[in-house]
């Protein structure tokens, strides 16, 4: 740890409570963080697209995607990122409550570092967002 | 005609004056003439100046004919005018009466002249004729007798003179009765006179044959004559004449010539049928080597033409031969009229020749054998004898009476009758007593000459048994094509009979099992394009018996239009490729539904035809419809499953998880604000959540399982499936201080991660259902021929007998919520292993620990691996 910048965090989530929880993980985690919170894919594009994105070069330090996402899919989302500059190096990480071996390895083929299936409980959610906001910063 | 006269008068006849003499007189008359004149011209004058020409003019042509005569006339008329009318000694005329006088004599002397040799050559004419007649009378070899009307000789001639022993002097005027006496030489009864008759009825007779002619000295000699009557210019009867002659010579020569001609027709029939029937060649040559008589034969083998032969000389048709010694050969054999034997080989085709040679005075006769295949003749000839006798089939000869003539071995197999009792018995004796009026009408036909063939009737043998036999009767010829018997080749065929009544009865079989399975039956003649259709086919058609029009086109009336080019296509694949015919076609039935045939057949030879059934399986078609219905309906239901598996997996998760996490976070906010009761509610609502929440993923990874892809299959060392499995498991394992060995494990061609997935339940099953003591797990493998065996065994609480199969059921817990689990982990296992072609079973008794152990078939797994 100890980084003097705030850590960026570009989260894309739909369902508020979910966003609600990694705050709070995050939180929890105790880590100087700067959140971005897109609620649908198209929020994130255009994140993606604009000018003070354009600026700083990438959109974020890490990127937290949610798979299950109306409109623009999660799956649809990454492929997008992966070639969009602003975020085609940043580290992904996957989340879903998908046990589905086949998303997982969609997923994986198509860019994203890690496959989060969320925790049911709490406190393992909280641990399970700090360990992977930690590894994918050492990537 | 006067000139063949002339030329006849040559021979015969009295020479003509010469022309010498009769011109001599001419030119000696008229100068008689003119002396006379001149002398009367001192009285006469000019007075009748060719009064003494006249008689000479005449003279001349009388004596000598035209010339002569015109000679005279010219003579007469030029002396005249010069020396008797005016003006004397010149050839002109001044008085026109002169010249009209000279015209006049110049035209009667003319028509005086021409008149006189018409006569004169009458005249000559009659009397050659005379002279000719009687020298054709004397001189003919036919008698000749002539008789006037009243019946007495008038004429004899030398042969009728020798013939009837009257010479002429004797029969002159001698009634012809007496000198020509006939009789019937069969009868001896007097004949009437021809001579008679055709004076009575002045007609030409011909003589009664078998006549016979009495001479004067009683001896009687066979004639045959005929009778003419003789008339005058006027056409009055003048008497008869008589040509007969003696025919005794030409009766013997007759019979001779008959008997010459019957004996050369003999002789004639006897050689050509020798020349005829004989294989060899023939020639006959003349003393100059020149082909007199050529056979067919000897013309083929020197391939050559008979005709062209002929006339030609041997050494001129095939000069090769000259030089040679067969050309020495032959001359020393004419020269000492002795018979030569010689060898000839036929360059042209390697035949080889005996020929023998023949010399008589008038040539040389030379018979030719092609001995070429001589001794192959005498092997066939003994092949034949031998088939003969080896036949199994009886080979039977017969005359034309029905007696056995030649009896081989077959027969006496077939019949039983050796060779000893048959000869010369008759054939009737095999005749079976329902069949005895077929015999004499067979014999019929081969007398006819007629061959019977295959004619299948009863025979009785020596022991009385009847047989079925199929007779080939074939007429048997002498050299003249007459025929002289039969042979008879006789089959025992009771056997192929039966075997005929076996396969009508098989076909009655046939068709029952035809009609029992709805089926017909179909024959197609490719060759003959003709198709035929059981009456049970015709039945599934709709058609009444027999009313099957027979051709393609009828084939495919009630094929649906749809169909037609299908089925053809695999008809001609199935003719093209030799294979297998099966194809499945609708129709239209007479009451205008659609059924479905299933036609098989398979190509036959000889003739080129395909023989098959056809099936109606309209019921059969609909229950397949059915069945591809219900599995439509069945692949939506499962589709529909998954997706109903798949909200389940996502959509019913996450709102689980939320109750589960704001029930906790709400728990951590409000700790103590809130009172006992409510921390243990949230207690309970989190647990509650938790539960379903895996419920739902076992639930979903069973179904998975089920409706999910293949097994992935590789090449999986398992003991990578089971270090993987312990990963998993660790924070267990470490908790319940369990210890787990495992032994060797192959590697093993399966789905890596559902192999992990059965050890990690198995193992964790063990450590959940441990007894007091710290759990020991021992994982082993074994091999066995049909695969490899897995054992996961445990020393927790163990399986009573009674469960040992319902712990493999889906939800079955056997506990209460003292263990953890859903109940699902062992029914995945079971889906797994059996995905895999293995089973599992568990072997336990409650308190004594439980093994459990799967099988995994082997397809090749590739040994041990630590």
């Amino acid at each position: 740890m100890g980084q003097i910048t705030p850590v960026r965090i570009l989260m894309v989530e739909d369902n508020a409570p979910d966003a609600y929880l990694m705050r709070t993980a995050l939180e929890a985690a105790k880590i100087d963080f700067e959140l971005t919170h897109a609620k649908d894919g198209a929020l994130a594009l255009a994140i993606l697209d604009s000018a003070s994105v354009k600026s700083s070069g990438t959109v974020a330090d890490l990127i937290f995607l949610d798979l299950n996402m109306p409109k623009i899919d999660g799956l649809a989302l990454l492929t997008a990122m992966r070639r969009h500059p602003a975020s085609a190096a940043v580290p992904i990480a996957v989340l879903s409550s998908s046990l589905s071996h086949d998303d997982m390895a969609r997923a994986m083929e198509l860019g994203a570092n890690r496959y989060i299936v969320k925790p049911i409980e709490l406190n393992e959610f909280i641990t399970l967002i700090a360990n992977t906001v930690k590894e994918m910063l050492s990537l | 005609m006067a000139r063949r006269l002339d030329q006849t008068q040559d021979g015969s006849g009295p020479k003509p004056r010469p022309a010498w003499l009769r011109y001599t007189v001419t030119l000696g008359a008229v100068a008689i003439a003119f002396v006379l004149r001149y002398y009367l011209h001192t009285r006469l004058g000019g007075l009748a100046p060719f009064i003494t020409f006249f008689p000479a003019v005449i003279f001349a042509a009388w004596f000598g004919g035209l010339g002569p005569g015109l000679l005279a006339t010219a003579l007469s008329a030029g002396l005249t005018k010069y020396f008797f009318l005016a003006p004397i000694h010149s050839v002109k005329i001044d008085d026109p009466s002169d010249a009209a006088n000279l015209g006049r004599f110049l035209i009667g002397s003319v028509l005086v002249t021409l008149l006189t040799d018409a006569l004169y050559k009458a005249r000559r004419r009659a009397e050659q004729q005379q002279q000719l007649a009687e020298v054709i009378l004397s001189s003919i070899g036919d008698a000749v007798l002539a008789a006037d009307v009243e019946g007495r000789v008038t004429f004899i001639n030398p042969v009728a003179e020798a013939l009837t022993g009257w010479p002429a002097t004797d029969a002159i005027d001698q009634s012809i009765d007496k000198i020509f006496r006939i009789f019937n030489e069969a009868t001896g009864e007097s004949l009437e006179n021809p001579i008679a008759r055709v004076i009575r009825e002045s007609t030409v007779v011909g003589l009664a044959s078998h006549t016979v002619l009495e001479t004067r000295g009683g001896l009687r000699i066979p004639i045959d004559d005929s009778g003419a009557p003789v008339k005058d210019e006027r056409g009055r009867l003048k008497g008869a004449v008589l040509i007969f002659r003696d025919i005794t010579e030409r009766r013997r020569i007759e019979r001779e010539r008959q008997s010459a001609q019957a004996e050369l027709a003999r002789s004639q029939q006897q050689l050509s049928g020798i020349l005829g029937r004989i294989r060899d060649g023939f020639v006959a040559l003349d003393r100059d080597w020149r082909y007199v008589y050529v056979n067919e034969e000897a013309a083929r083998q020197q391939h050559r033409n008979a005709a062209d032969m002929l006339g030609k000389s041997i050494w001129d048709l095939f000069p090769d031969l000259v030089g040679t010694s067969f050309q020495t050969e032959l001359q020393r054999a004419m020269a000492d009229q002795a018979p030569v034997v010689l060898e000839r080989i036929d360059p042209r085709n390697g035949h080889r020749f005996r020929l023998r040679a023949d010399p008589s005075t008038h040539g040389i006769s030379i018979f030719s054998v092609d001995v070429t295949g001589e001794k192959e003749q005498a092997a066939a000839r003994n092949r034949l004898a031998a088939i003969v006798e080896s036949s199994q089939d009886a080979i039977i000869g017969k005359d034309l009476n029905g007696m056995v003539t030649s009896w081989n071995q077959g027969a006496q197999q077939v019949f039983g009758y050796t060779e000893a009792e048959m000869l010369g018995r008759p054939i009737a004796v095999l005749a079976a007593p329902e069949r005895a009026e077929e015999m004499p009408r067979i014999l019929e036909r081969v007398r006819r000459g007629e061959v019977v063939h295959h004619y299948e009737t009863l025979r009785i043998t020596k022991d009385g048994r009847v047989l079925d036999v199929s007779l080939t009767i074939s007429p048997i010829k002498d050299e003249e094509g007459r025929v002289i018997g039969a042979s008879k080749i006789a089959r025992d065929i009771t056997r192929q009979k039966a075997d005929e009544r076996a396969l009508r009865d098989s076909q009655a079989r046939l068709n029952i099992a035809l009609e029992a399975g709805g089926m017909g039956a179909w024959e197609w003649n490719i060759e003959e394009l003709k198709v035929i259709w059981s009456p049970q086919l015709e039945a599934i058609h709709g058609l009444s018996p027999g009313t099957f029009g027979g051709t393609l086109e009828d084939f495919q009336r009630d094929m649906h239009p749809e169909d037609r080019a299908r089925v053809l296509e695999a008809i001609e694949a199935a003719v093209s490729s030799g294979t297998d015919y099966r194809v499945e076609y609708r129709f239209l039935r007479p009451n205008g539904s659609i059924g479905w045939l299933e036609s098989r057949g398979r190509l036959l030879t000889a003739p080129r035809r395909m023989v098959g059934v056809c099936q109606d399986i309209s019921d059969r078609k609909e229950i397949e419809q059915a069945l591809v219905d219900q599995a439509e309906l069945l692949s939506r239901s499962n589709a529909d499953l998954r997706e109903f598996a798949y909200i389940a997996s996502h959509d019913l998760q996450e709102p689980l998880r939320n109750v589960t996490t704001f029930t906790q976070l709400l728990a951590q906010r409000y700790k103590g604000q809130l009172d006992s009761d409510a921390e243990t509610f949230m207690k309970y609502i989190v647990d509650s959540a938790i539960r379903m929440t895996q419920l739902i993923r076992d639930l979903l990874a069973y179904s998975q399982l089920i409706h999910g892809a293949e097994a992935a299959v590789g090449e999986v060392p398992l003991r990578e499936a089971v270090e993987w499995a312990l990963d998993n498991l660790r924070s267990s394992i470490e908790e319940s201080g369990a210890a787990v060995e495992t032994d060797s494990l192959p590697t093993l061609p399966c789905d890596k991660s559902q192999i992990a997935q059965v050890f990690q339940n198995l193992i964790s099953n063990a450590i959940k259902y441990r007894s007091a003591d710290p759990p020991r797990i021992h994982i082993t493998s074994q091999r066995d021929e049909a695969g490899w065996i897995f054992s996961v065994r445990d020393n927790g609480i163990g399986i009573a007998p009674l469960y040992h199969d319902k712990v493999f059921g889906v939800f079955r817990r056997l506990h209460g919520t003292d263990y953890a689990g859903t109940g699902i982990g062992l029914a995945i296992c079971k889906k797994i292993v059996e995905k895999h072609g293995g089973r599992i079973w568990v072997e336990s008794e409650p308190g004594d620990g439980a093994a459990f152990k799967f099988s995994i078939p082997a397809k090749g797994g590739s040994g041990w691996d630590r």
